[in-house]
């Protein structure tokens, strides 16, 4: 039998007893099961978040093994979601995971993000991590996003107030640095760990940046936050100011 | 003179920093044209820390920082 009351031991000087309530307490919808994703949900499950819904529509294949965290040479054609709720599962029994095996379009996105107290943006497309601003703006929903290629990451908290992930592909780009640079470990690590830190601060309404972005350069082993508030034709985000 | 910053694989075949001598009426056209660096590969394009379009006017001292775009996951 384990004892779970000693589980959260090692955070309590870190995350506070109250604030591991707030964690019980919250409802955190990943989109996306795969290289963030694996990292995020390890960390959300293995910190205590009580529900998750997870969502992925994909099965693993072999060039995943270098970085998903839920894949095995064993588990090579299997699917993320039942993978990753199996995970869950395994690392934290107290922990609740709904698992929807479906492709995040715009159409459906409002029913998958709805009663969250927070979503993860974990999906590796530039169209439907727009799309999944613009409704969890709409819905008054806090989006923690994310985006990797090679040595490189950004992420951010988006609010209805102060959208960030629209501005940073208005040029209308399809797809990023990843096609060239690929997407190591370390990265995908980094950043998945840090974006479970920054949703974990935005629940428990502790000190982040919004209006901006976090950018990771782990060649140079920097992070700097870079404001997009400044932005003035950007209307939206100058009526904000 | 202007700094302007290269990131990721904008540095590739190129300097991190280099500078550039400033001319009035300037604007960000002026700075990827001589870098051949195509206006669709930027995503982001920061003059003196502040998110600005390529047309933006630039002013003598100002520090430039341009940004490919990020979409994995």
């Amino acid at each position: 039998m384990l004892k779970q009351q000693e589980r959260y031991k090692r955070n309590y000087k870190t995350i506070s007893l109250e604030q591991q309530q707030i964690l019980a307490q919250s409802m955190i919808t990943v989109i996306g099961c795969g290289g963030l994703g694996g990292f995020i949900i390890e960390g959300l499950a293995r910190s205590g978040v009580g529900k998750l819904r997870l969502v992925d529509f994909d099965t693993f294949d072999v060039s995943n093994l270098n970085r998903q965290l839920f894949s095995t040479e064993k588990t090579v054609d299997a699917s993320k979601l039942e993978q990753a709720v199996a995970r869950v599962h395994a690392v934290n029994s107290t922990v609740q995971a709904e698992a929807v095996e479906m492709m995040a379009d715009r159409d459906n996105l409002p029913q998958l993000v709805g009663d969250s107290s927070i979503v993860i943006d974990a999906v590796d497309s530039i169209e439907v991590k727009i799309w999944l601003e613009q409704i969890c703006n709409r819905m008054n929903i806090p989006l923690i996003y994310g985006a990797i290629g090679g040595s490189y990451g950004q992420m951010a908290v988006s609010l209805p107030d102060v959208p960030v992930v629209s501005t940073l592909y208005r040029n209308g780009q399809k797809h990023g640095i990843e096609k060239m640079l690929g997407n190591p470990y370390y990265t995908s690590c980094v950043v998945g760990g840090m974006m479970v830190k920054l949703a974990f601060d935005v629940l428990f309404d502790a000190d982040y940046e919004t209006g901006g972005f976090y950018y990771i350069d782990l060649d140079s082993y920097m992070i700097n936050f870079i404001s997009t508030k400044g932005d003035m034709t950007n209307e939206k985000e100058q009526k904000t100011d | 003179m202007l700094e302007v910053r290269l990131f990721a694989t904008f540095r590739e075949g190129r300097d991190k920093i280099l500078f550039m001598e400033h001319k009035p009426g300037m604007t960000g056209y002026d700075i990827i044209t001589p870098l051949a660096i195509p206006e669709e590969e930027i995503a982001i394009f920061l003059v003196d820390g502040r998110h600005s379009r390529l047309n933006t006017v630039l002013e003598d001292g100002s520090v430039l920082a341009l940004f490919p775009p990020v979409g994995g996951g």
